[in-house]
């Protein structure tokens, strides 16, 4: 049911560019609500079948099976015409001019990155939403934690999130909004750990290892089944145990598969193979369509009354500023000039270390349990908090076990049942701890299209400038003595740090909302300032970050958006009044 | 029509919940047989890549359904133990007449086929449908053939009372009520039975973390049991409406993909050829037709390992909810010594028996039956009775070591050498751990 056109004379109520999973949920919300949405993406096709329902991803695991390099993005299509960051590809798309380079992926697909995240459903804690006025550091949000905190109960409902209500996380839960789901049990390695850190401190906070709360199945949900154990939730669950994009969009798409459909829900219409190349602006600072290219090169403007851009942090930035005009000459909805500045991800740091007895890790989901102990504190003052992440994959991030183990040992001369013994061995005692650090909002880190360099269908190439500020390197030596301490405590010896940094695939900041038009470029709605007919959603938003996986923050922000929009078409049906 | 009872006595309100765990119970050894009958890799023929994909996620609802199964008799043994009594383990073997539980369907072991999707839609149909009624799904299952279906491979379907009239009373658990009805009427008590009911030793009760099930409720008043009771609603039994995730939605789901993927190609045959009610032997309580003998001698011993395993670890579970003289910690290592049982050595046997062959048939009909056996979960008439801590510990001890000698002895045979010498290494692990240090009120001598 991809639609090939749509008629350029029709205005839809809305218009959502991305269908990941900001743009997936809004249109759903919307559609439930009545709206005539119109729901566009780069994607080629959707992977289920939108008449029955049916999950049909098959293509995207022959193709995982049948890549011989084993990596994020290696089960996903990249399109001739829209190109996906991939690890064996980023530089082919990103122009890199930083002093580091950039180095997290994504996917151009319908559905989007949320086919190969981990999972991780973790909320911000309340400090974040007040990092200036708290630690002097950063940026306030322009809402708080209270004004999330349904919102985000209203996320781990809506991607189904597994988790143990009573653990205190360092974010507080209401009474009575429980997770949809009890947590999935800890494995073999998540219990040894925790057990082994009880009581352990680290500069005076408790280092705990608790369940992590994830979108990942314990028991079914929204018709799917609970978690297998493939050990595969990157780059695709086969059996989607984990949410994506996709429960939503076919929902929008076909509201009989939705139970929560209501009388008035209304089918989105599909553009599939569409790029967004610019926004319209006319000269009331209103949005007047979406300049699309198509795969053959064609072109073809959308209309709708209000706008929505979903797609990944760094094409909104990079749209927006493409869209520069004459009378706009910075871009749209960049009068305050910070679209594509404030880049952020949440820079990783790998450790590992040798157990003195099996843990009898490749069980379970990649990673179960997690420390969200050291992620906030007065230290925010001067250094950036970080989550530790338990793998449950021993040290495959680290050294590619345990596929390397194997080619270690054949060049030491290991054959047989001796091979097979140490092999069983080295792999079961293994352990890496990864440090999320928290990210500090730096203006110079910045995307913007390049002048010069561009894709297949003549769009311009994401240019990229990008550092780490001494904060989070503050952030990292510390990460890396907390990781030496568990390690202590476990018996753990031979510790190893991976040099360098790797990128956790979380775009953030590139479009930050906030009170101040002059500093922001959108309220807390994602309503741009410049113009009342825009709305931005997604990670770009946030103004800071910690050190937490930014996927249920931007679902709840989402939904609070979509929720927002509802209500301005109820309170005021003809467009002129949004203004 | 049936006729509808009300529990009006705290007796009643405990016949119940000993009837409503028999039924968990046996319920839970179905839906793991049927998942023990998938192939579970591509290396055994009839599988495409894709097709694989949704046996393995068969499998897994299947295994998840069971644990849900395991989960409520978990919480039918806290519902028990708040009202004083214990936990009800005991059951008939397999197969048991259609209207020997208040079901009124066929009650056995079978192979993942067509018919067993629909015998398992019937039992966890809701009481209302929300959405239209699957067209496939029988209003009879008796006139539409589904029990003769399953029972097509069985070498006699003569019921051996058949010559009786009708008013002889067949053998049967319950007369009055379905399970939802149960479910319902064990709420009721709970809700209008006068006096105090909750009279169990709090210590009798169970946590989640003790046993591993996150959501297994403790129940300390009426209210907490009416919580509970939902909760094994909403999962399946009587659930009220046909909610996707419920057990019934999964088994519509189920439905829909393999008649899909069967019409799609013909050939697609996601189970293995497994007998359905295979028996080492026969017991008193096998009074209805549909078994089938064990023939080959190295299964039927394998066969009788899982079935030794699966009789101690009831023994053992039995003590981890009424152990009340026990440590915490020790009804806790007992505990994770059951999980260890069922997932170290009732699943890797279970499979590895439906891998196993049935062995030579000369009968008539011999083309009709299978190939492979399965676990039969044999449960033996003759049960100790070990209420003392400090025997019960050197029972279990001397009852593993004796396990793992038979392991250990199988795996120098024929066939499933790595399973079996697997299980004797995890035997003889277990049998360390059951080393008896004390309980809390019982004083060792």
């Amino acid at each position: 049911m991809s639609v090939e056109s749509v008629d350029e004379s029709k205005t839809f109520d809305v218009a959502i560019a991305g269908a990941g999973l900001a743009g997936a949920l809004i249109a759903h919300r919307l559609s439930r609500a009545g709206l005539d949405v119109l729901l566009i993406d780069a994607g080629d096709r959707p992977y289920f079948d939108p008449a029955t329902g049916e999950d049909l991803r098959q293509p995207l695991l022959d193709r995982f099976f049948t890549n011989p390099v084993k990596m994020t993005n290696s089960a996903f299509p990249d399109l001739a015409y829209a190109p996906s960051p991939s690890e064996t590809t980023l530089n082919k798309y990103f122009v890199q001019k930083g002093s580091l380079p950039f180095q997290s992926t994504y996917s151009r697909m319908v559905g989007g990155t949320t086919y190969h995240w981990l999972g991780t459903a973790l909320r911000y804690v309340p400090n974040t939403f007040q990092e200036k006025t708290v630690y002097g550091r950063g940026a306030d949000w322009p809402l708080t934690y209270n004004d999330l905190e349904d919102w985000y109960w209203e996320a781990e409902k809506a991607i189904g999130v597994a988790g143990n209500s009573d653990v205190d996380l360092g974010a507080p839960r209401k009474a009575g909004q429980p997770y949809p789901m009890p947590e999935i049990l800890p494995t073999y390695n998540d219990q040894k750990v925790a057990a082994a850190t009880r009581g352990l401190t680290f500069e005076g906070m408790p280092v705990a290892f608790n369940s992590t709360p994830q979108a990942r199945n314990s028991i079914p949900y929204q018709g799917r089944p609970p978690c297998a154990g493939s050990a595969n939730c990157i780059p695709i669950c086969p059996i989607q145990a984990k949410y994506d994009a996709s429960v939503h969009i076919k929902w929008a798409m076909n509201p009989s598969l939705d139970e929560g459909a209501t009388i008035d829900s209304k089918a989105v219409t599909p553009l599939f193979s569409a790029v967004l190349q610019k926004v319209l602006v006319d000269d009331r600072n209103r949005i007047i369509g979406l300049s699309i290219k198509r795969p053959d090169r064609s072109e073809l403007t959308v209309s709708a009354r209000l706008y929505v851009l979903a797609m990944h942090a760094m094409e909104i930035p990079k749209v927006l500023l493409w869209s520069a005009t004459e009378t706009l000459p910075h871009g749209v909805a960049n009068s305050s000039g910070v679209v594509g500045r404030y880049l952020m991800d949440h820079d990783v740091k790998i450790t590992y270390a040798r157990l003195p007895e099996p843990y009898y890790v490749f069980r379970g989901p990649l990673s179960s349990s997690g420390c969200e102990s050291l992620r906030d504190g007065p230290f925010r003052k001067d250094r950036s908090g970080f989550r530790i992440e338990l793998q449950n994959t021993g040290t495959s991030w680290a050294t590619g076990s345990p596929f390397s183990n194997v080619v270690d040992l054949v060049n030491r001369g290991y054959t047989g049942k001796k091979l097979r013994d140490q092999l069983a061995w080295d792999v079961s005692t293994q352990i890496e701890l990864n440090g999320l650090l928290e990210p500090e909002p730096n203006y110079d880190n910045c995307i913007k299209p390049s002048q010069t360099l561009f894709d297949p269908l003549g769009l311009p190439r994401p240019e990229i400038r990008y550092s780490i500020s001494d904060y989070s390197y503050a952030g990292a030596k510390a990460f890396v003595e907390a990781a030496k301490t568990i390690y202590a405590r476990l018996g753990a010896t031979g510790f190893s740090e991976v040099p360098g940094w790797f990128g956790a695939g979380h775009v953030m900041g590139t479009t930050r909302m906030g009170h101040d038009p002059n500093t922001s470029c959108c309220d807390s709605y994602g309503r741009t300032h410049d113009h009342p007919n825009l709305f931005i959603t997604g990670s770009g938003l946030f103004p800071t970050v910690d050190s937490a996986n930014p996927t249920l923050t931007i679902t709840a922000v989402a939904l609070r958006t979509a929720q927002h929009i509802v209500d301005s078409f109820n309170e005021a049906p003809e467009p002129s009044h949004h203004q | 029509m049936r006729m509808q009872t009300q529990v009006k006595s705290h007796p009643a309100l405990i016949r119940r919940l000993a009837l409503a765990s028999e039924l968990e119970h046996g319920l839970c050894l179905q839906y793991l047989f049927t998942a023990f009958s998938l192939k579970a890799s591509l290396d055994e023929d009839g599988l495409t890549m894709e097709e694989f994909t949704y046996v393995r996620k068969w499998k897994a609802n299947l295994l998840l359904i069971g644990a849900q199964e395991m989960l409520h008799l978990a919480q039918a043994a806290n519902l028990s133990a708040s009202i004083g009594a214990g936990l009800n383990l005991r059951r008939p073997n397999f197969p048991q007449r259609p209207s020997y539980y208040p079901t009124d369907l066929p009650w056995g072991l079978w192979p993942f086929s067509k018919e067993t999707i629909i015998l398992y839609a019937l039992y966890e149909r809701p009481s209302e449908f929300k959405s239209p009624r699957p067209d496939w799904f029988p209003s009879d299952p008796y006139r539409e053939g589904t029990l003769a279906s399953l029972l097509a491979d069985a070498p006699t379907t003569k019921d051996p009372f058949n010559y009786l009239p009708s008013e002889f009373a067949r053998p049967q658990a319950s007369r009055y009520i379905t399970i939802e009805e149960l479910y319902r009427e064990i709420a009721e008590g709970f809700r209008r039975i006068p006096g105090e009911i909750i009279v169990g030793p709090s210590e009798a009760q169970v946590s989640g973390e003790m046993v591993d099930m996150p959501q297994l409720m403790q129940v300390f008043d009426r209210e907490e049991a009416l919580n509970a009771i939902k909760l094994i609603i909403d999962q399946g039994e009587g659930c009220p409406s046909d909610r996707v995730d419920s057990h019934f939605g999964l088994f519509v789901s189920m439905y829909a993909e393999y008649t899909r993927l069967k019409t799609q190609r013909p050939e697609f045959e996601p189970a293995r050829d497994v007998q359905s009610n295979p028996l080492s032997r026969l017991h008193p309580d096998n009074t209805y037709p549909g078994w089938r003998i064990i023939k080959d001698r190295f299964t039927r011993r394998v066969n009788d390992l899982n079935n030794g395993i699966y009789a101690l670890m009831l023994q053992m579970l039995g003590r981890v909810f009424h152990g009340v003289s026990e440590s915490e910690e020790s009804r806790k290592r007992l505990a994770g010594i059951c999980m260890r049982m069922m997932t170290g050595l009732i699943v890797p046997l279970g499979e590895k028996l439906t891998q196993l062959p049935m062995g030579d048939d000369p009968s008539d009909g011999n083309q009709r039956r299978a190939k492979f056996a399965g676990p039969s979960f044999e449960m033996q008439f003759t049960q100790p009775d070990l209420p003392f801590a400090r025997a019960a510990w050197h029972y279990y001890h001397e009852q593993l070591i004796r396990l793992e000698e038979t392991a250990a002895e199988l795996a120098l045979e024929r066939g499933a050498t790595d399973t079996l010498a697997a299980a004797a290494r995890t035997l003889h692990q277990l049998a360390e751990l059951t080393t008896y240090n004390g309980g809390t009120s019982e004083k060792s001598s």
